[in-house]
Formats: structure tokens, sequence, C-alpha cells
């Protein structure tokens, strides 16, 4: 059995860069573990922060996206509006709704799922497309009518000529004395 | 009692046949006597139903449960308040209740005019003899209040029986407003009988255009503010007992009764242009029958089941009855027109695109507009049912998005026609009259978005409330200055005496501005918010800066229900402002047991609405729903003020002081009148 000689310990004798450069890294390491350390409960932290946003966010969606059906139980109120005492019917539709939302179900899918249920009674305004659209464009359609007809009647009446007092209006097929006599007889006949 | 009314409605029905064929004979014939005797029939229809609508109250105040109508709404410890009501809460004794009100109406008119105005009366009697004979029949024949309970015993004979007790009233009616909302909204209904019926009569009888209106001028505001303070009513019940958060909903029922206020508003204001430049008269006639066919067709859309709401009378078979009298009315007054439209001829004349005359064109379009576009939205459900085979809804949603625009851009008129002249306004005119109005509007704007309001439509709604809130009040300065400057009194007396003197014209303005104060409780909808959660006692929760504390619950009976009551303590700032009891009520002996009953702290600012809405399954905890709504108390005062505008608008005219009398009025200068020869400013007021 040979003695193997003890190694000797070697002492690394650091110039002050290098202790320096060594603490340094030390303090680095410690500073990288301890943010480990804090990450977690941090993420922990904000995602119990995030989860109320996030049941927000999901209950805005909800009312945004409910607002848009009827409650099926015959009161034609908004989904979300639905007060009824006892209204089963709402109640399932919103738990329906929910569940889609939570989902991340686009709006259009909703929408098809909701029709295919209850039909086209559900919509709480027509969708723009197909007949529905007529709902949409009547309204502009009327404005722009009358519109033109409130124009034209305005041009009309501004090239009228000045007609004397006493003489029937333009267009009337009766005589002027016709006129003036049954506008009399009115007077005559009626008092305030 | 029953047997006595039934028989007076009957008699009702025979006087009022007279009154119809009687007047179309005694017109023929003009025979005085014929004249007289229908007259006095048309005034005993009257009386017999007025008698029979007291009988039918006398059998609900006696609980007389033998009778079906009593059965089936009311019962022994309904309220003697709400026994009254109980005469409209269902099908037969609303129309029969239709005829009262008609009544009322029509007797007042016949006796007003009994000296006067010979040769138009008959006509107008004819033609309001004939709409009482309509609602007569349906009263006597197809929806009688007078029906005994009977029950067919062992040998196969009908035998009359009594109940012990009814059914009750609607819970969702058991609540004041529903004792004045349906009378003041067929009030409106009916009183436009009296202007289609002048209008009707006056075609008839050849006479050009203007009597009729001057006749029926207070009987069409009276009936646009009845209508107007029923519909306001109306969103006041719906916001107070149904508990959603809001007042307007646009329901098929709601929407009926906006329909004859739209084409009956319209009406006010063109009237003006056919009174002050002889203007319009065709469209006139044609705005009265409208009016008028636009509330039996209401009416019909209420009670006929074509379409579903909240608010309607139960399914019946009377549908098909309304829609051959507005056929009928229909083809009336258009061979009546057709006939005689040559006496309606106007001299229409104008100068410019900017005048009075062209914002009242606009501004009638916009009604019209607005009208067709409800009425359509309201059909459109049938309308696609019957096109494409599919029913299509038409909720609030379609409703908000086409007539916000459209009540903006009235609401924009309502504050530029005032400052427009008749004939033509000159450049320098619009500058003048509107620099301050346009400031003031910016200011408003500026401070509503300080304030927090970030929606656009509430901007600008907010915008033109400010605008038009300073037209009115420089049409006010303007003339009080005038008035202040000729006399000794000071500025606020003397805008009281120049309203009095042209009390149409003024109580115009205040309408206008209830109508602003309307709309600014219309923009604070936009930021509605609420908050919905089942809560422990001692628990509380926040509402926007209010904090509400569910303190306690508690059970208090009273004569005809039980109430299950949350008290709810407001905090601002952890002080308390108040207690709040919204509650639930369980009814006796009603079908429909339970009903609401919403609690509001109101202030200018904001309302906190707070309803009870039952208990959670999962939990058993009260769920408290709260809603914070801005500005909702401006459209109750707003309603207020055109309450009193309209009734400053039927005061008569109080006469100039003598000072003012004698004061040295500017000649009429001979180059104007000779460069505007035909300018023939009427009777009447702008």
């Amino acid at each position: 059995m040979t003695n193997r000689p003890t190694p000797k310990p070697v002492i690394l004798r650091l110039s002050d860069e290098d202790s320096l450069r060594t603490s340094t890294s030390s303090k680095s390491v410690t500073i990288r573990s301890k943010r480990r350390r804090l990450i977690a409960p941090l993420l922990v932290i904000a995602f119990l922060a995030v989860l109320p946003l996030l049941a927000q966010q999901q209950a805005d969606r909800v009312k945004q996206v409910g607002g848009k059906f009827l409650c099926m139980c015959g009161c034609s109120q908004i989904l979300t509006q639905c007060n009824h005492v006892g209204c089963t019917v709402s109640t399932s539709m919103l738990k329906e709704l929910g569940t889609m939302v939570s989902r991340g179900d686009s709006e259009d899918k909703i929408t098809q799922t909701f029709v295919q249920e209850f039909g086209t009674t559900v919509y709480a305004e027509p969708p723009k497309t197909g007949f529905s659209l007529v709902a949409w464009l009547m309204p502009g359609f009327y404005f722009l009518i009358g519109a033109a007809i409130v124009v034209f009647f305005i041009n009309k009446w501004r090239k009228q000529a000045p007609a004397p007092a006493a003489v029937a209006p333009a267009g009337v097929h009766i005589s002027p004395e016709a006129y003036e006599r049954a506008r009399s007889q009115a007077d005559r006949e009626t008092e305030d | 009692m029953d047997v006595f009314g039934s028989f007076t409605l009957l008699l009702a029905f025979v006087c009022a046949v007279y009154a119809l064929v009687g007047g179309i004979a005694a017109i023929i014939t003009r025979h005085p006597l014929l004249v007289k005797s229908t007259r006095q029939a048309g005034m005993a229809t009257c009386v017999l139903i007025f008698i029979a609508t007291f009988s039918l109250e006398y059998l609900l105040f006696t609980d007389n449960f033998s009778q079906a109508y009593v059965v089936s709404h009311s019962n022994r410890d309904l309220s003697t308040f709400y026994k009254v009501a109980a005469l409209w809460s269902g099908q037969e004794g609303s129309l029969l209740f239709w005829s009262f009100l008609l009544s009322v109406y029509v007797i007042s008119v016949l006796i007003a005019y009994r000296n006067k105005n010979g040769e138009l009366m008959p006509y107008v009697g004819v033609v309001l003899a004939g709409v009482q004979t309509f609602f007569l029949t349906l009263n006597n024949f197809v929806e009688s209040p007078f029906k005994t309970l009977a029950t067919v015993n062992a040998s196969g004979v009908l035998e009359p029986f009594t109940r012990m007790d009814g059914n009750g009233l609607n819970p969702l009616l058991q609540y004041p407003e529903m004792v004045i909302h349906p009378p003041n909204l067929y009030s409106g209904y009916t009183g436009f009988t009296i202007p289609f019926a002048f209008a009707l009569a006056a075609l008839l009888a050849r006479y050009p255009g203007e009597k009729w209106i001057h006749l029926t001028r207070k009987w069409t505001m009276i009936a646009w503010c009845f209508q107007s303070v029923g519909i306001l009513l109306g969103a006041h019940w719906a916001y107070a007992v149904l508990g959603w958060g809001g007042y307007w909903g646009w329901d098929p029922v709601e929407n009926a009764s906006l329909l004859p206020w739209l084409t009956g508003t319209a009406f006010l204001h063109s009237v003006m242009m056919q009174e002050k430049r002889g203007m319009m008269k065709v469209w006139n006639v044609w705005l009265v029958f409208c009016t008028f066919l636009l509330c039996i067709l209401g009416t019909f859309l209420t009670r006929s089941g074509i379409v579903s709401s909240v608010h309607a009378f139960a399914n019946s078979h009377i549908g098909p009855w309304f829609v051959g009298f507005l056929a009928l009315t229909l083809l009336v007054c258009f061979v009546a027109y057709v006939k005689n439209r040559d006496y309606l001829k106007s001299e229409n004349q104008l100068d410019s695109m900017i005048s009075r005359e062209s914002s009242f064109l606009f501004n009638n379009l916009l009604f019209l507009v607005a009208c067709i576009a409800v009425l359509s939205g309201t059909l459109f459900p049938v309308i696609s049912e019957g096109l494409s085979g599919s029913r299509i809804s038409v909720g609030a949603p379609f409703f908000n998005k086409i007539m916000i625009p459209v009540g903006l851009a009235i609401l924009f008129l309502t504050g530029v026609g005032p400052l427009l002249a008749w004939r033509k306004t000159s450049g320098d005119s619009l500058k003048r009259n509107f620099g301050w109005p346009v400031i003031a509007g910016v200011i408003s704007g500026v401070a509503a978005y300080l304030l927090g309001y970030h929606d656009s439509f509430s901007i600008i709604c907010l915008v033109l409330c400010g605008f038009v809130f300073w037209t009115i009040v420089l049409e006010f300065y303007r003339g009080a200055k005038v008035i202040s400057a000729r006399s000794s009194m000071n500025i606020l007396l003397s805008a009281h005496e120049l309203a009095m003197r042209n009390t149409r014209r003024y109580g115009g303005y205040v309408v206008h501005f209830g109508m602003v104060l309307i709309f600014i409780g219309l923009a604070g909808s936009a930021f509605n918010t609420d908050v919905q959660r089942p809560m422990n006692i001692g628990e509380s929760m926040k509402l926007g800066p209010y904090t509400l504390v569910l303190q306690s619950a508690d059970t208090k009976p009273e004569q005809n229900y039980t109430a299950q009551r949350m008290i709810v303590e407001v905090l601002k700032d952890n002080k308390q402002l108040m207690m709040l009891y919204p509650e639930k009520r369980q009814f006796q002996g009603t079908e429909q047991a339970n009903g609401t009953m919403v609690a509001i702290y109101s202030t200018l600012r904001e309302d906190v609405y707070v309803v009870f809405a039952g208990m959670d399954p999962d939990s058993n905890l009260p769920v408290i729903h709260a809603f914070l709504n801005p500005l909702v108390k401006w459209i109750w005062l707003g309603g207020v003020w055109v309450v009193m505008g309209t009734l400053l608008a039927l005061m008569p005219n109080r006469r100039a002081q003598l000072a003012t009398a004698l004061a040295p009025q500017p000649a009429a200068s001979p180059i104007a009148q000779a460069l505007n020869p035909s300018v023939t400013l009427r009777e009447g007021h702008d």
C-alpha cells in the first residue's frame, strides 16, 4: 500500500478584482435564486389578481352577447334584462351562454347555437342579412324618399307665382267664386 | 245590477245607431226636428254609457262574484282604490272604459257647440256616433262585461252560481300609477276622435280647411297632453314596478301608444303653417286622419294578440272587428277626400329653403319617419313571418339604433325652428340668433365631457339640449325686454306677462323646455351600470360611489298581500344616506301571485335603484340587483314641464296693457307691402 500523499490544499489566491468578480457573481446567483423564489408567488399573486378581471371580462362578454338575444319565456325582454320572478328560461339560457363564453366560442357560433335551439325569434334585433336587412334599410329609405318629397315641394312652392288673395289657390278645379263662397259659408256657419 | 248594466248598454247601442242613421238622414233632409233628435240621441248614448260603466263599478265594489268579470279581476281583499282600476284591467272592462271616455268627450262637444256651428255639427255628430256605434257593438255583442257565471246542472239546464271570492287583480296593476296611467292614455286615444270628427265633417261639408282647425285646436292639445302624460306614467310604472332597471323597452304596446303621439305632435306643428300661411291643408287633414287611425291600430295591436307583449290583453277574437273598422274608416276618409279635395287646396308659397316653413316641413318629415320606423319595426315580426315563413323579433337594440339619430335631429329642429323667420331668414339674422345658443351648446358638451359623460350620442344630445335651452331663454328674454322697456316691470314679471299675452306660443316653448329635460334624462341611459349578487345579512356591495349594506329582512303582512322586504342601507363616503326597502309581494287569491316593488333613491344626478330579485337557488340567500341610473329624474321633471306648458297654451291670451296698446306702432312700410303683395299672415300664433 503506498502512501499517497494527501493533496495539499491549493489555496488560490485571488486578486482583489477576481475576488470582487466572484463576490458579484455569487451575489447575482443569490439574487437569481431569490428572484426564482419570488417569481412563483408573484405569478400566483398575479394570477389571483387577474382572475377577477378575467371573470369580470367574461361577465361583461356575457352581458354584451346576451344583449343580442331575447328571453324566450315570452316576455320579449332582452335576455340579460329578464327579471321575472322564477323565470327558468332566462336562467337556463344565461347558464348556457356563460358556458359558451367561458369556452371561448365566437359570437357567430353562440348565435348559431341559440338560433338552432330557439329559432329566429331569439334575435333581439334582426340580423343584417337576407330578408331581415329590409328592416334596417326601411327607415333610411323612408327618410330619403320623404326628404326628396320635402325638397321637391319646397322648390315647387318657391317657384310658385304669388296669387292675389281673393283668387282661389292654384290647382283648384272649382271656380274661384265657388271657392270663396265656400269659405264665406264656413265663416258664416261656424264660430270659435 | 248586471241586467240593468247590460240593458243600458244595449239601449246606448240603439241610441248610437239612431244618432248615426238619423244624423245622415238629417244631413240629407235638413229637417230641424231630425237634427235636434239625433243630437239628443247622441247625448242619451253618452248618458247611458255612463250608467253602464257605473253599474260595472258597482258590481266590483259590492263583490258580486256571480259576474265573470268581477271574478276575473277582483277579490274581497282588494282595496277600494284598486277596485276602481279593475274596471280597465280586463279586455271587456277596458273596452267599456274606452266607450266611457269617448262619451265624456262627445257629450262635452255636443254641449259646448249646442247653439253653435249649426251646419257643421250634424256631420260631426254622425262621425262621433259612427265611432261610438263601433265600440258599443264590441261592448254589447263581442266582449260584454256583464256575463253571469252559470253551470249546467244535472238536468242539463244552465244554472247561475256565485263564487265565494274572485281571482283578484293582476299584481302588476296593483300600483298607484296603474290607477292613473290607463285613464290618461285612453283619454289621449279617445281625445283624438274629436279633431278627427271635425276634420272629416269639415271635408264632408266642403269647408275650405281653416275652420275645423280653429274649432279643434284646444281639443287636440288636450288629447295630446293626456297621451304624453299617459306615456310618461306608463314609463314610470315600468321603471318602478317591472324592476328591469329601465323605463322604455320598445315593447309593441309601448310603441302602439307612441305612434299617434308622433303624428299628433307633427300635426300640432304643421297646423301653424295652415293658420299662419294657409299652407298644407291636405297634409293636416291626413295627419289627423292618420292619428285617429293609429289610435285604432294601437288598440288593435294591444288587444288582438297579433304581437306579443307583457302589457297586452289576453288573446281574443276582436282583431277582425278592428281590422274591419280600420278599413271602413280609411275608405270613408279616402272617398271624402277624393270627392272634396278641391276645397283643401293650399296657398303654398315659399321664398327660401331657410325659413320657418321649411323647418316645419322637416320637423314633420322626421316625426313621420319616426312613426313609420316604429310601426314597421313593431309589425316586422308579423311581416317577416308572412313573407319569409320565419318570425324575426325586433327588440330594443333595433329601435334604439334607429330612433336615437331621429330623436336628435328632432331636438336640433326644436332649437332651430323658433330662430328662423317666416318666409325667409337673412344671413345676419342667422348670425344674430344662432350665436349664443351655439356657444351654450358647446359649453354644455364640454361640461358633460368633464363630468364624465363620454358617449358620443349622449354628448351630442347634451350639446343640443344646451342649444335648445338657450334658444328658449333668448325667446323669452327678447320679448320680456320689450315689455320691460315699455312698462315699469322687471324682466321676470315681463316674461310672465309676455307668456300670458301669447299663451300658445310661450306655452309651446315651455313644452320644448320640458322636452329638453326629457332628452337630458335619456342621455343618461348610456351610462347605466348594475351589480347583482346573493347577499348575506350584514354584507355590502359597491355601486359606483355608493355602498349598499343588506341590514336585515322582514315580512310585512298587508290587506291583499304579504311583502317580503329587504332592508338595504345606502352609504356614500361612509355616511348613511337612506334606507331602501325593495320587496317581493305574495298576493292572495291571484293566479299570477308574485309582484315586485323596486326601491329607489333618486337625485338629479342619478338613481340608486334596488331590486330584491328573489332567493338564490344554490345558496338560498336573497339576491340583490342594484342599478345606478344617471339623470333619470330629469325625465319625470320634463314631463311636469310638458304638462305645465300645455296648460299654459290652453289658457286664453291676456290682453296687452293699455300702455303697450297706446305705444306708437311702427307703420307698415309701403315698399315692403309692395314687395310682398300676397303676404297673408293669418290668425294664429307662431
